[in-house]
């Protein structure tokens, strides 16, 4: 049994505008993914192509139009249980928006903790210790705020607290998109590192080819809410000519002056 | 060739702290080169280029140097002479292309408005070259973009719009501040091809600021390595591509290195 399954998964959204006739969009048109356990799945596609909004509809933020959505062979709009908010987690993009700038450190990922489980006020702090030394922080950094790290630190603050019910699937939604060079290889690292460590899977939101790469063990493409391409293996993807492919990777720039393709 | 700008000794510094934000930057940029200025963020790329058109607060910095366009100091020129300077003879493009619009007002008003501000002429041909750059940059129905206001644009979209405001009035320097970085890899290689188009048709110089070595490596004929606040190694883009001296820019490398590595070096 996969751990995910989206089958025929389609999504509207709707808008109503003041005095004028309700419109609607189809932001996904029957997609269907399987993700199996302890492996990265990168998906891939421009802005607008549907890609954090299947990212919502995985977490039961937005309930599909039509179609299921399977978490270890349960349908997660039908069973009442709730567990399954526990063993996916996501990572967004822009840290500063995602924590409380009113929270330490240590409340942010303390939060689902509290909220998931009875742990006693000491073993709690231990687990918080445990967790911030993990993603490469220190026990001082609990009880800082969110203005006191840089932009790369408040994301592993927020891997922290992903990983921190030991989930079974995270979300990485654009989660190294918007940091330096440095930081995202830092941050792939660490990713890398935990995923074999805790046996965790990832769906990995994307538009930057080389994020995707360094850490997925396959790709799908997203296009206009649908799925134009999927290949199985790092290699497949690699060798792939079609024009979705072709595309993301024409869009790449030059490592070297030597490359370079729009100076001519 | 004149250089179409050129800084000498450029030092800027608050006035409640000795130590300077910029020390002692000089270059020249020709017409038709593209200079890049590279460091990492809080190294005072920024700051340069908010003091070459004399927009950081007097009150509290003070910036020393010479700053010649063509033939005019701009160190010596009065608030009223400089205003039509910037914008006319020196343009600027910023990081994020959602702020620098005001949002209580169309592409259109704000295009217009600035094509008036420097040049007389009527509102409809004001709005006749508005259109025609918004045709250069490819956007799609430039008549529906006029009318709209900024947040119904994407990204990429406000990018473009900004370049065209940028080049309507043919200015001969154009200052591009991190003009990629807040956009997706689909639009990054737009905006820098559009910029490109405009130095191959204008013969427009840019100050291209960035830190990824990327948009180096694809747009800079010459480039400046900052850190802390100083240049610390000139060189040739290929040069310093292949041959980097400073230890600094030999890390800035190597950790290009580890993201870049096995694309297609």
């Amino acid at each position: 049994m996969s751990l995910l399954q989206m089958e025929h998964v389609s999504h509207r959204y709707g808008s109503q505008r003041f005095l004028s006739r309700q419109t609607e969009r189809t932001v996904l048109q029957d997609v269907s993914l399987t993700l199996e356990a302890g492996t990265c799945l990168g998906l891939l596609g421009q802005s607008g192509a549907g890609k954090s909004t299947l990212g919502r509809i995985l977490l039961g933020l937005e309930r599909p139009t039509a179609g299921r959505v399977l978490f270890e062979g349960q349908d997660i709009y039908r069973t009442t249980a709730n567990d399954y908010r526990q063993d996916i987690q996501v990572v967004f993009q822009d840290s500063f928006a995602a924590v409380n700038p009113k929270m330490t450190a240590g409340q942010i990922i303390a939060e689902p903790l509290t909220n998931f489980t009875r742990l006693a006020p000491d073993a709690l702090q231990h687990r918080l210790v445990t967790l911030i030394e993990q993603v490469g922080l220190t026990r001082a950094d609990l009880a800082k705020y969110p203005n006191q790290f840089s932009g790369g630190q408040l994301q592993r603050i927020c891997i922290a607290r992903a990983i921190a019910t030991n989930p079974k699937l995270i979300i990485l939604d654009e989660a190294v998109s918007s940091l330096d060079m440095v930081n995202k290889a830092l941050i792939l690292a660490l990713l890398g590192e935990l995923k074999d460590k805790y046996d965790l899977s990832y769906l990995f939101i994307t538009h930057d080819l080389q994020a995707a790469q360094a850490l997925s063990d396959r790709f799908v493409i997203l296009d206009q809410g649908q799925i134009v391409g999927e290949y199985p293996t790092r290699k497949a993807f690699a060798d792939a000519t079609d024009p979705h492919v072709l595309a993301i990777k024409n869009a790449m720039l030059a490592t070297h002056p030597r490359y370079r393709t729009i100076r001519s | 060739m004149k250089p179409v700008l050129s800084v000498e000794r450029l030092t800027v510094e608050t006035i409640i702290d000795d130590n300077p934000l910029v020390r002692d930057v000089s270059f020249t940029l020709l017409a038709g080169q593209i200079v890049g200025l590279v460091g990492e963020s809080g190294c005072g790329k920024t700051v340069t280029s908010l003091a070459l058109l004399r927009l950081l607060d007097e009150k509290v910095i003070r910036q020393s140097g010479q700053i010649h366009l063509d033939e005019t100091n701009l160190m010596t020129l009065s608030d009223r002479t400089l205003r039509r300077v910037r914008g006319g003879q020196i343009a600027f493009i910023m990081q994020n292309p959602m702020s620098a619009f005001t949002p209580v007002y169309t592409i259109g008003h704000q295009l217009i408005e600035t094509i008036r501000t420097h040049d007389r002429c009527s509102k409809r041909e004001a709005k006749d070259r508005a259109l025609e750059a918004l045709r250069e940059v490819n956007l799609e129905e430039p008549d529906r973009i006029l009318k709209a206001y900024p947040f119904e644009l994407s990204g990429g979209m406000l990018q473009r719009v900004m370049i065209a405001l940028a080049v309507c009035l043919r200015p001969h320097v154009l200052i591009a501040d991190e003009p990629t970085t807040a956009l997706d890899v689909y639009n990054q290689k737009l905006v820098l091809y559009y910029l490109e188009k405009v130095r191959a048709t204008y013969g427009t110089a840019i100050l291209l600021i960035s830190h990824d070595l990327s948009v180096i490596a694809e747009m800079a004929d010459q480039v400046l390595v900052m850190r802390h606040g100083e240049i610390v190694e000139r060189a040739d883009v290929f040069d310093l591509f292949d041959r980097p001296q400073h230890p600094y820019t030999q890390r800035l490398l190597a950790q290009h290195g580890i993201q870049a590595g096995g694309m297609n070096a």
